[in-house]
């Protein structure tokens, strides 16, 4: 079958499933005369604090970094600067299966613990355990390293004439999927545009919701995504920097809910989706897992 | 666990039969006995009434008719008075001296409530205290009518969540949910049809015009047996048969549609018709109005046209049609582009219907059954030579045949049997598109698949003071080579302690092969209805319920209190994140299968339901309370934790009166108070989850902070309130001409019950809508 032009076809679904959320609330708004009042809500939120982890290995990292943060309440106001958030006095420790350790210290630069990866071999298929105490409590956690990673990324560029995307160009990838495994595959792709003056400019390609893709139904075949991004039409040469995880399935589930929570925020009808956790301990909250990332460079 | 069903099933079936025979050849013996049966129809019209109770004092023994006004009584021979009553009628005595077996058909008189004294009648055996069915609700017609209503339009699913275990979704959603359940857990069949999509204008109005309604009951639990295929309720609409005397008609004019009913004769005593049509007029009353670059509009209809015949007295025919639509349309213009834009869901319903009566003591009812639901989307683009054509389409189509056969062999036994098949044919997606300089491209998905019952089921008096009502259904479904067989046994019994005081218990296992996906909570129309497959299992509940019923017969009350006791496997859910969009991929076109996006689980709810009732003189109307609880259990949602559902609320109170001083007003009143809504709410804030991942995620997700919960309807909004009233004027003019006018105010305290909640920065801010919302209404009945 000839590809369509799937993302105006996106466009036009997404904008007419839209339509009927807008014609309810046009309707509501409208005919009923809809009225927002703020709401005390110290009395309506849970007041507990919880305290949140998150850290990722992989076998490609140059830095393990594990972030430690506490949870403020939506309603909060007192705490206006993100880094009042950081947890910045814990002691965190990853473990491998063979008992070797690597104590992670705090940096100012990254807000995250870290240490260096040649202190700890991260391996494709060994499990590896998180220990961190923090604000007086204990939390752990373990991850497995994904076996493999993605070994071929096929990539095209081509127009894209869908004047209602945000973006003239359009990157397709198809990756081959890891062989007889269900995957949760995560994508991305920098691209990086010369112009005469010498000056760089660097945007991420939008692949949407398919950024976020397993092989669900494609079990060993290809899998192909999508994304559009911006050439400027005085751009002496470009080059995108392509990347693919395969991720613990965890590690997929919680990115995905942060991208689908903040990409349908103005939407009241949408379901929040509520993230995983792995977290052991009173009140932990966050992901400690694996992936292994394949990066690939093209030029055009 | 299934061998057992099976065995308690045959053994319910095996003991009635035993039980019905020795005891028919035991008082056969005795005395020679004959059969009175008839028809009892309503004085004028000719319509059949159900539900008429024909009582016998003497020896107390009594029948109702069934759906269509037949009944059958085999008594022994003698003189007997009989009382024919049923609310809202003037009750008939008449006394027969039986030597053989008599037909007896009887007209009555609709006697005016507000001013005539109703008798009331102890012995009217349809009583609560003295039917053994429970957990039960019927709401008449003209109660419905008479009930406020927002923006004045009369709605059947908005009064019936007025009752207790029938609670409503949202803020002025038409959407209900029954002790628990969830909205598409409801049978909801007109005149024997299934409607699938009972919303409009997104749940705010039912599709349920009330012009045209015969009868409205509504079975929260202890279900018979003749219903089953989902979990929660059956709600049983039956329309008007047409009045075959004269023409009539009744014309509405409110202030969003207007509505048109007319009734009468085709060829005189024998058939009638009866059509009935509303129509929502916003858009043509905007149109002027708009420019002539965009218009857009949006309206609803429903139509219901119904034709009945009678051949004889043995053999009728009904054929009953439902059209109802909803539609959005728009259309933009601008420099030699054009965009047209089209919206529209709706059902299509229609029955075929011969009723045959074999003996004085055997009736059946054979149907035949289409239902059809449709959701659709439209785009079409033209831009100078280029044109863009996308048209998605999902649905469903159901095709039936039903048997239903009633048999009274005596007055201790009332039996009914049948058997139904239906296919049904979903297409969870149909697009189509056609691009200039592309292939054209279609896709559609159907899933087809076959559901058959047969059910047997006795209402049995076994004393004057016990009745037992034992049932049976075994049904079927077929997905292509996968088969479901499913044994589900029924049972009520109830047990007089005093004349006007019962105890009753029942139980009730239900099978539902079909289900609802949807995550807006709201009733969208892109709600999607799928079928149970060799993947997906059929959803089952278990209902166990017990109560008390006590009549007041000298005030008019009645007392119904009742706890209940429902366990729910395989109910469905999506999975997090899952949603109608990212259910295809549409570059390919290739089905992302949508059993991979759901999840299934268990579910949990239980409480108490209290109601008291008043159903006779000046003031009628009702008290109703519910105290209850739902939980839900995923393995895949909410980390395998238990979590409250959404509509989970403590307490639900209802207050309703109507008060009729003469026959030129009516008064009427609802206060509702309930516990708030469960919402997700995204209530806490962390550094961001994607800051430390080398690949960025989204493109406006900053790496800041991230907002989340760690509890699915973590939220309990506000409680919720308010009052509503109404007065209606009456004009009487001659040959039965009314004019009403009416009037209502809905909300009429303004309270700014929660419709939604949302984080502005800092802040909580809560939406409301439908506060303090009047209404006028001009009824002309001729």
């Amino acid at each position: 079958m000839k590809s369509i032009e799937s993302n105006s076809l996106k466009n036009y679904t997404k904008r007419l499933m839209k339509y009927s959320q807008y014609l309810l609330m046009g309707s509501l708004w409208v005919t009923f005369l809809s009225c927002e009042t703020s709401v005390d809500a110290s009395d309506l939120l849970e007041k507990e604090q919880f305290v949140v982890i998150n850290g990722y290995l992989s076998p490609q990292d140059t830095t393990l970094k594990v972030q430690i943060s506490k949870s403020k309440s939506r309603a909060e106001s007192t705490v206006t600067n993100n880094v009042d958030l950081v947890i910045n006095n814990a002691t965190v420790t990853i473990t491998d299966e063979n008992d070797n350790q690597v104590t992670l210290t705090y940096s100012n630069t990254s807000f995250s613990y870290e240490v260096p990866a040649a202190d700890l071999a991260i391996l494709p298929g060994r499990k590896y355990f998180l220990a961190v105490t923090a604000e007086g409590k204990e939390y752990k956690s373990s991850c497995v390293i994904p076996a493999e990673l993605v070994e071929n990324i096929e990539s095209e560029i081509t127009n894209n004439n869908d004047v209602d995307s945000f973006g003239n160009k359009k990157l397709k990838l198809k990756i081959d999927d890891i062989a007889d495994k269900r995957n949760f595959y995560i994508v991305g792709a920098k691209v990086t545009q010369t112009f005469s003056s010498g000056e760089d400019s660097v945007t991420d390609v939008d692949f949407e919701f398919e950024q976020f893709t397993t092989d669900s139904n494609r079990e060993n075949s290809i899998v192909a995504v999508d994304g559009i991004f911006n050439e400027f039409f005085d751009s002496q040469s470009s080059k995108a920097n392509v990347q693919v995880a395969n991720a613990e399935e965890i590690l997929y589930d919680a990115l995905r809910a942060t991208f689908l929570n903040d990409y349908n925020e103005d939407d009241p009808f949408f379901e929040p989706v509520i993230a995983p956790t792995n977290i052991e301990g009173e009140n932990g909250f966050g992901v400690f897992a694996g992936y292994q990332l394949t990066e690939q460079e093209i030029t055009f | 666990m299934r061998t057992k069903q099976v065995i308690l099933a045959f053994w319910v079936l095996l003991v009635n039969v035993n039980v019905l025979f020795s005891q028919s050849n035991t008082t056969d013996s005795l005395s020679e006995k004959h059969t009175i049966s008839g028809y009892i129809k309503e004085s004028g019209s000719q319509e059949y009434l159900p539900m008429v109770s024909i009582y016998i004092p003497t020896s107390k023994v009594g029948t109702t008719t069934n759906d269509y006004g037949f009944f059958s009584l085999t008594i022994p021979e003698g003189t007997h008075e009989l009382i024919i009553s049923f609310v809202g009628y003037g009750t008939v005595k008449k006394t027969i001296e039986l030597v053989d077996d008599i037909k007896l058909n009887i007209d009555m008189e609709l006697s005016t409530e507000s001013l005539d004294e109703v008798i009331i009648d102890a012995d009217r055996g349809v009583n609560e205290s003295q039917v053994t069915q429970m957990s039960v609700v019927t709401i008449k017609p003209s109660e419905i009518q008479d009930i406020p209503a927002i923006l004045g339009e009369k709605d059947v699913i908005k009064a019936l969540q007025l009752m207790p275990g029938i609670q409503r979704g949202n803020e002025g959603s038409a959407g209900f949910f029954v002790r628990g359940g969830t909205p598409d857990q409801n049978l909801i069949i007109l005149d024997e049809a299934p409607v699938y999509n009972s919303n409009h204008l997104f749940g705010i109005f039912s599709v349920f015009n009330g012009d045209a309604i015969k009868s409205i009951e509504t079975f929260k639990g202890g279900f018979p047996a003749r219903f089953g295929g989902r979990l929660s309720s059956v709600l049983k609409i039956d329309t008007k048969n047409g009045n075959k005397e004269r023409l009539t008609g009744k014309v509405n004019v409110g202030l969003i549609s207007s509505s048109l009913l007319l009734e009468g004769p085709i060829k005189k005593g024998k058939t009638s018709f009866i059509f009935s049509g509303r129509r929502t007029y916003a858009d043509l009353l905007s149109k002027p109005f708009q420019s002539s670059d965009f218009k857009a509009g949006f309206y609803f209809m429903d139509l219901n046209f119904k034709i009945h015949h009678v051949f004889n007295e043995k053999n009728k025919l009904y054929w009953s049609n439902y059209f109802g639509q909803d539609r959005f349309t728009g259309d933009e213009k601008s420099n030699g582009e054009r965009f047209k834009t089209r919206l529209f869901w709706g059902n299509i319903t229609s029955t075929l219907r011969w009723n045959h009566q074999f003996s004085d003591k055997f009736f059946s009812n054979t149907s035949l059954i289409f239902s059809n639901y449709n959701f659709g989307l439209k785009y079409d683009e033209k831009l100078n030579d280029n044109r863009f054509l996308f048209k998605l389409n999902s649905g469903i189509n159901d095709y039936g045949i039903k048997a239903d056969f009633d048999y009274y062999p005596n007055p201790q036994h009332s039996i009914r049997f049948g058997v139904a098949s239906t296919y049904h044919n979903f297409v969870p997606k149909q697009s189509r598109l056609r691009a200039t300089d592309e292939d054209n491209t279609d896709v559609k998905q159907e899933i087809k698949s076959i559901e058959s019952a047969v059910y047997a089921e006795d209402n049995w008096k076994i004393s004057n003071t016990l009745s037992f009502n034992p049932g049976v259904r075994v049904t079927h479904f077929n997905f292509k080579s996968k088969s479901y067989l499913n044994f589900e046994p029924r049972a009520t019994i109830a047990w007089n302690i005093k004349p006007d005081l019962a105890l009753k218990a029942s139980y009730a296992k239900m099978n539902q092969y079909i289900h609802l996906l949807s995550n807006s909570g709201i009733g969208l129309p892109t709600d999607l209805w799928v079928s149970s497959t060799d993947k997906l299992k059929p959803q089952v509940s278990q209902q166990y319920a017990i109560g008390l019923a006590k009549d007041f017969f000298e005030e008019g009350y009645s007392i119904t209190l009742e706890g209940y006791y429902k366990k729910m496997d395989d109910v469905i859910s999506y999975k997090e994140g899952a949603s109608f969009l990212l259910l295809e991929d549409l570059e390919t076109g290739r089905e992302i299968d949508w059993e991979e996006n759901i999840t299934t689980g268990e579910g949990w709810a239980y409480g108490a339901e209290l109601l008291l009732r008043k159903k006779t003189g000046k003031l009628t109307g009702w008290l109703g309370y519910t105290l209850s609880w739902s939980e839900r259990q995923f393995d895949e949602l909410n980390q395998g934790r238990k979590f409250f559902s959404r509509y989970d609320r403590r307490h639900d109170l209802s207050l309703v009166g109507i008060y009729k001083p003469n026959d030129k007003i009516t008064l009427s009143g609802s206060w509702v108070f309930s516990t708030g809504n469960n919402f997700n709410l995204p209530d806490r804030e962390a550094l961001s989850n994607t800051s430390n991942f080398p690949i960025p995620i989204g493109l406006f997700n900053t790496g800041g902070t991230t907002s989340f919960s760690t509890e699915r309807n973590n939220f309990r909004g506000e409680s919720y309130h308010r009052f509503d009233l109404g007065v209606q004027f009456h004009k009487k003019f001659a040959k039965n001409r009314e004019r009403t006018w009416a009037f209502s105010v809905y909300n009429i305290y303004g309270r700014k019950n929660p419709f939604f909640y949302y984080f502005d920065d800092t802040q909580l801010k809560k939406v409301s809508i439908l506060q303090f919302i009047p209404s006028i209404n001009y009824t002309y009945k001729f």
